[in-house]
């Protein structure tokens, strides 16, 4: 079975519990099909077991949707990452027993890593974040945020624009590497621009090749959105071809190129960044992208 | 409010891109949506749709996978992945045969239940590569 059917197989069997059509999930999954709650311990058998699974969780959550917002697939697999969402408005049994209704809202971030064989749902192992959710539920208190950052709770997405605002306006525009090296988390990748190293020492890297080309680089950022722990800006970069830069010797033409990115953060930190840029843009207004066909773009 | 306005999107991508059902559109989209960084024949949703129609003729097995989705407010963002084998004129390019892969992020502003503005970034540049009919940059002719 192709990768992506694996994925699409996923998608129609959460759009099947969300719409409560148990049916539908079932016959979508083998016999033995096994569900297994990784943080309650708990081990579901069957197709019978997979329809207590579910009814479990639409009990508790009548209005729960899952949505993936991520999903890999490989061979016989796919793992999809989603946040639970709804209102506790019947019993839940965890691992220690019934938890009544309690009203209240939840939203944790789950995964599950699915087992596909012949083309049905044959295993889900299903990760999600218990201490949140037993918070939630006003079974837990919250603990206290430590000041300073360094926390393993993530920073709330009002934090985040800050951060995110910061690093443009302070790190890159007015050449912070002191705020370059508070926000960036050691793990930070770029997935669209590969940096040398991670970390804030890879983003300095990355920065200085653009900079080496363009030294009065700076950015307008247009809009800054935050939810959970990820949040998107959209700008403009500018400056001035004054240096040598992806092999194309300085040509002293002035750059605007549009850009939106995506950044996820983890320990008050951003860690993980994906860029789009208009590149074509780029190469046109440096004299050096022949525009094919009728259209520029 | 925030998951469905993602749904719209998620609909404009699953409708428009994945199963070439443009007229969808009209559901999803106010008329004069203004987009950005995708140029457009016509302004609003009738270029727009021209558009994602004359990407279903270029890449007829086209489809977008969602890779991420966040929301605050009226705005929604999107990152995508898009494959599709170029089989149909785009541009003025005649089909190459070449399979294609990119990434774009969207961000869709909502009003009203519907798409009144949208910014696209893509790496257009990549995509020709990608067909042969651009060369990398810095090289000397083809």
């Amino acid at each position: 079975m192709p990768y992506e059917d694996n994925a699409k197989l996923a998608r129609n069997i959460y759009d099947a519990f969300n719409k409560g059509d148990f049916e539908r999930c079932l016959s979508l999954a083998t016999e033995d099909v096994e569900i297994v709650l990784v943080p309650f311990g708990q081990v579901f058998r069957g197709r019978e077991g997979f329809r207590t699974f579910m009814q479990g969780f639409k009990t508790a959550f009548p209005d729960l949707t899952i949505n993936p917002t991520n999903q890999v697939s490989a061979e016989g697999a796919v793992v999809n990452e989603f946040r639970a969402k709804g209102t506790h408005t019947g019993s839940l049994f965890g691992p220690a027993g019934e938890i009544p209704a309690t009203g209240n809202k939840i939203d944790y971030a789950v995964i599950e890593v699915w087992g596909i064989r012949d083309s049905r749902l044959a295993s889900i192992r299903n990760y999600f974040d218990s201490a949140t959710l037993m918070q939630q539920l006003g079974l837990v208190p919250f603990p206290e945020r430590v000041s300073g950052g360094a926390t393993a709770f993530t920073a709330s997405p009002a934090e985040n624009k800050v951060m995110v605002r910061r690093l443009f306006e302070e790190g890159i525009n007015r050449g912070s590497t002191a705020v370059i090296q508070e926000l960036i988390g050691p793990s930070y990748v770029n997935h669209d621009f590969p940096t040398p190293v991670p970390g804030p020492e890879g983003f300095k890297q990355m920065l200085g090749m653009f900079r080496s080309g363009f030294p009065d680089l700076r950015v307008d950022l247009h809009d800054v959105l935050a939810e959970g722990d990820k949040a998107a800006s959209r700008g403009t970069w500018h400056g001035t071809h004054q240096g040598e830069f992806m092999g194309i010797p300085a040509t002293g033409k002035r750059i605007a190129v549009t850009y939106t990115d995506i950044w996820r953060f983890e320990n008050g930190k951003l860690v993980e960044n994906w860029v789009q840029m208009d590149l074509m843009g780029l190469m046109q207004q440096l004299g050096v992208a022949p525009a094919p066909g009728p259209a520029s773009k | 409010m925030s998951e469905h306005n993602k749904d719209i999107v998620r609909r404009f991508l699953e409708e428009a891109w994945n199963k070439g059902n443009v007229g969808a559109m009209d559901e999803l989209f106010i008329r004069d949506v203004v987009v950005h960084g995708f140029p457009l024949q016509t302004p609003g949703l009738e270029g727009f749709k021209e558009g994602a129609r004359m990407y279903k003729v270029a890449f007829p097995d086209g489809h977008a996978v969602i890779e991420d989705v966040l929301a605050e407010g009226d705005k929604v963002v999107t990152r995508w992945t898009y494959t599709g084998t170029h089989k149909g004129e785009m541009m003025g390019i005649p089909p190459t045969g070449k399979r294609v892969t990119f990434t774009g992020i969207i961000i869709d502003r909502i009003a009203g239940g519907k798409i009144a503005e949208h910014w696209v970034e893509f790496d257009m540049l990549g995509v020709l590569q990608q067909l042969g009919v651009v060369p990398q940059p810095g090289q000397s002719g083809r």
